[in-house]
């Protein structure tokens, strides 16, 4: 009898566990998490510091380069996920290109053709007229809409952090006419190193150990 | 008293109980995608969904896009089946316990 129920017992956990492998597909690593977050908050930083303070370059930065200092951290942030993606592939034994990868690539991709398009647009021109704010608002704002449309098979720590993007970059505009400070000019960095550090690092500390104890990790699709 | 022969023997091989509980996660799942995320050669996989297929739990849909994709989905009778093996493994469990 109590072999019986061991063996049920067992079919139920490769049951459960094959249904999550399936159902729920963590776009973003812990310590992919970690990475972009200390990578964020070093540029963000470092760029604050040139503009603001004594330890800089001797030049303040500009709206380019401004925009291609965060092209190298997403650069960056991008291979590291594909290493951590990688390792887990080769430690699992399962194909690095995943069909809940393929899946997740396929909800993700088209809501990243604004920030592309107004990221080349601002390479361009836009970065004439100081168009930081606006490229930060648009960048969070659909970073955090692709986080979300992988709601049904994502967990929640993932939907969390797609909600958090999206409702910072509403409130972006509205904050920056609000509220007048000395380190007005700075608001876009400042923004980026709040957003793309400090948020992802939260993220990474929640999800760390256990792969998301701290939330209930259950798809939104059940 | 718990009946073990309520246990479907189809579903209850290893292999199969895989791909069933593959296709109840999902709508439809291609071939492809299937053998990647079970590991399994395509000879076993054919087998096991042939057998499943022939017990009408598996329904089969090919296409031909760039190129033909067969892809596999469970029917309302393998839906049914699969609940009630999880319910006869359930009632295992629960039994025991007491």
């Amino acid at each position: 009898m109590n072999d019986e129920r061991s063996k049920a017992e067992e079919h139920l956990r490769v049951i459960r566990s094959l249904m999550e492998r399936a159902t729920i597909y963590r776009a973003i690593s812990a310590p992919t998490a970690l990475v972009a977050g200390l990578l964020s908050i070093f540029a963000g930083g470092a760029i604050f510091l040139n503009n603001e303070t004594g330890f800089n370059i001797g030049v303040q930065i500009t709206s380019r380069e401004f925009a291609f200092v965060w092209l190298v951290v997403l650069l960056i942030s991008l291979m590291a996920n594909a290493f951590f993606i990688r390792r887990e592939a080769l430690r699992t034994g399962r194909p690095f290109i995943s069909p809940a990868m393929k899946l997740a690539l396929r909800a993700i991709a088209p809501c990243l053709l604004i920030p592309l398009s107004v990221t080349v647009w601002f390479l361009q021109t836009g970065y004439l007229g100081n168009q930081e704010l606006f490229l930060v608002a648009v960048c969070t704002g659909f970073y955090g809409l692709a986080l979300l449309s992988t709601n049904l098979f994502a967990p929640r720590s993932l939907a969390l952090l797609g909600w958090a993007f999206l409702l910072t970059s509403v409130a972006i505009p509205v904050l920056d006419r609000a509220i007048e400070t000395d380190f007005s000019a700075d608001t876009p960095d400042l923004a980026m190193g709040v957003t793309f550090g400090l948020y992802h690092l939260i993220y990474a500390a929640c999800t760390w150990s256990g792969r998301g104890v701290l939330f209930s990790e259950k798809s939104a699709a059940e | 008293m718990l009946n073990f022969d309520k246990l479907d023997k189809a579903i209850h091989e290893k292999g199969r109980l895989a791909i069933m509980t593959l296709l109840a996660a999902r709508p439809s799942w291609p071939f492809q995608d299937l053998k990647a995320e079970l590991g399994m050669s395509d000879g076993n996989l054919i087998t096991h969904l042939r057998t499943l297929h022939k017990l009408g739990f598996v329904a089969v849909t090919k296409e031909v896009r760039v190129r033909p994709q067969t892809s596999y989905s469970l029917t309302a009778k393998g839906r049914g089946a699969f609940k009630d093996y999880l319910d006869v493994l359930d009632q295992i469990v629960r039994t025991v316990k007491k």
